[in-house]
């Protein structure tokens, strides 16, 4: 049997190395980043975290320490399949590996809506935000606000603060009331992190203004200042409290979308989630997907957090030994003490989240005809209107293809969900299950040359 | 170690990503759109979105946000 392949070096992907190691099994994890540790423990050559750094050196020295785990970092897969029980990867280095068992630990990425002005240069993502700062002390601005909905906006409001950023607020769009309880009552560990976040930005004299959202960036060329209103509880603008400040960068998140591009190459069944309605990849006790070999593990079957990764990756790769016959199952019983019980707990946690931070349909209020949905090919919102009201377009397939929406070069990773709701809305019905999936297509997951691909043909 | 943006050499001390690199010298928008001459910069950071593509080496569309710097890379911006 060949080394177990795990598609990302995040959380999921370096504790499922782990245990594949102990057992005494092999693995390649292949990452885009040059450093493991994924998005939630990125960072730079100096490797410094503000704070449980602990946990990920614990993980990547075990992995140092077992010469069978080879780390392949900066190197991106662009094409994977699955035929006869053997999953194929194709890296953009013009090589491409095989084997037998294959791990989708491919992490997720940040949620986003449109408004008026998000694609000004100074309007980032949440997530974008503290990956600069994180990787290298980058700053998105002096003077930022940091909107949209989550606990996530807590760490990077936070962390904003702490590397000397003016952060002139924090807008939760969602009426959650008693933060700081709801995330107590359920992981006691989550409330110390919250609470630190709060001192942090009380001490900074941060305004936390819940039940508000960023409705537009203004300025010439870049970020200069930013529209902010109350929204009722379905996020549409309550009339007569709209303000207008200046700042000259703002954080956008609504969430986080689950990267399913590769699991969508290797053909596994997927699932929506009852509650936001993203497509995460359908797994077993055991992680396992439908494909036989293939497994997943962390945000890809289900935004749930560090935690959860960590655990989906234990399970996965004890598993994983089981079946390329390296431990017993009374072996991999001993080894897996505890983590179905607490894997289940969290991902209750996680799913009561969800649905307190729900994205509500009142956001397309705050469009103009002129505001961009698809950034890569620029198509506004009064052109998705036209082909749906004008053209005819009765699903949102033909809307794409006739307003080219989703198909520039990121592929609908960012608008994708957007185009679906906005399409649904307008022809008067939801996306359907099918609709949401299509979202995920992307045969050539990243670009490559066509000399790369001509030494693949070879 | 050198780099050069738009032909100026620069100096660079520590191992980044050509995104902050830019950042951290004030070159907050990286390009002008195809159809509307509009100016973006990074949106996602870790390499999702491509609105931080830059000319790097002579190959177009290279995403500043998650390319190493190396030494006598010369980056192309537009703004």
């Amino acid at each position: 049997m060949s080394r177990t392949i795990i598609i990302g070096g995040g959380p999921a992907g370096m504790s499922a190395a782990v245990e594949i190691a102990r057992a005494g099994g092999d693995a390649i994890i292949i990452d885009s980043n040059p450093r493991l540790g994924g998005q939630y423990w990125r960072h730079g050559a100096d490797a410094k975290f503000s704070h449980d750094g602990e946990r990920f050196f614990a993980l990547q020295d075990e992995i140092s320490r077992h010469s069978e785990i080879e780390v392949r970092g900066g190197s991106q897969v662009w094409r994977a399949s699955y035929h006869d029980g053997v999953a194929s990867v194709w890296l953009n280095d013009g090589t491409s590996l095989a084997s037998e068992t294959l791990l989708i630990a491919t992490g997720a990425y940040d949620r986003s809506l449109p408004f008026p002005g998000w694609d000004l240069p100074g309007s980032m993502t949440a997530g974008g935000a503290q990956a600069l700062l994180k990787a290298s002390g980058a700053l998105l601005g002096r003077a930022v606000f940091v909107a949209g909905t989550g606990p996530f906006l807590l760490p990077v409001a936070a962390s904003l603060v702490e590397a000397g950023v003016k952060v002139l607020g924090v807008l939760e769009a969602n009426r959650v009331n008693g933060w700081i309880n709801h995330l107590g009552a359920v992981d006691f560990s989550k409330m110390k992190d919250a609470a630190r976040y709060f001192k942090i930005l009380a001490t900074a004299k941060v305004p936390i203004r819940i039940g508000y959202a960023i409705i537009e960036a203004r300025g010439d060329g870049r970020v200069e200042e930013v529209v902010i209103a109350k929204v009722d509880r379905n996020f549409a603008v309550k009339p007569g409290s709209v303000e207008v400040h200046k700042c000259d960068a703002i954080a956008t998140g609504w969430g986080f979308t689950p990267d399913l591009t590769l699991a969508h190459s290797l053909g596994v069944t997927t699932d929506i989630d009852v509650i936001d309605r993203s497509v995460v990849v359908h797994v077993d006790a055991f992680q396992e997907t439908s494909q036989h070999g293939v497994f997943a593990a962390g945000e890809s079957t289900g935004v749930g957090g560090v935690d959860l990764a960590l655990i989906e990756g234990r399970v996965a790769g004890i598993a994983i030994a089981v079946q390329r016959g390296l431990i017993s199952t009374m072996d991999a019983k001993n080894r897996s003490v505890g983590l179905a019980q607490e894997r289940s707990r969290i991902r209750k946690f996680a799913q009561a989240l969800l649905s307190v931070y729900k994205i509500r349909e009142g956001w397309r209020s705050w469009l103009h005809p002129e505001t961009i949905i698809c950034r890569c090919e620029e198509v506004t919102f009064a052109q998705v209107r036209n082909v749906v009201h004008d053209l005819g377009a009765s699903d949102v397939r033909t809307a794409k293809l006739l307003s080219r929406c989703g198909m520039g070069m990121c592929q609908g990773r960012v608008c994708g969900r957007i185009v679906a709701d906005v399409v649904g809305a307008e022809i008067g019905r939801s996306a359907t299950d099918d609709e949401l999936r299509g979202i995920h297509n992307r045969p050539i997951a990243h670009p490559i040359s066509l000399a790369t691909l001509a030494k693949q043909g070879q | 170690m050198k780099v050069f943006v738009n032909g100026a050499e620069i100096e660079a001390t520590e191992s980044e990503n050509v995104g902050t690199f830019l950042l951290k010298r004030r070159q907050q928008v990286l390009r002008k759109t195809r159809f509307e001459d509009n100016p973006r910069g990074m949106f996602c950071g870790i390499g999702v979105c491509f609105d931080c593509i830059v000319t790097i080496d002579g190959i177009a569309n290279q995403r500043a946000c998650i390319t190493q710097l190396r030494d006598g890379m010369r980056i192309e911006v537009t703004s």
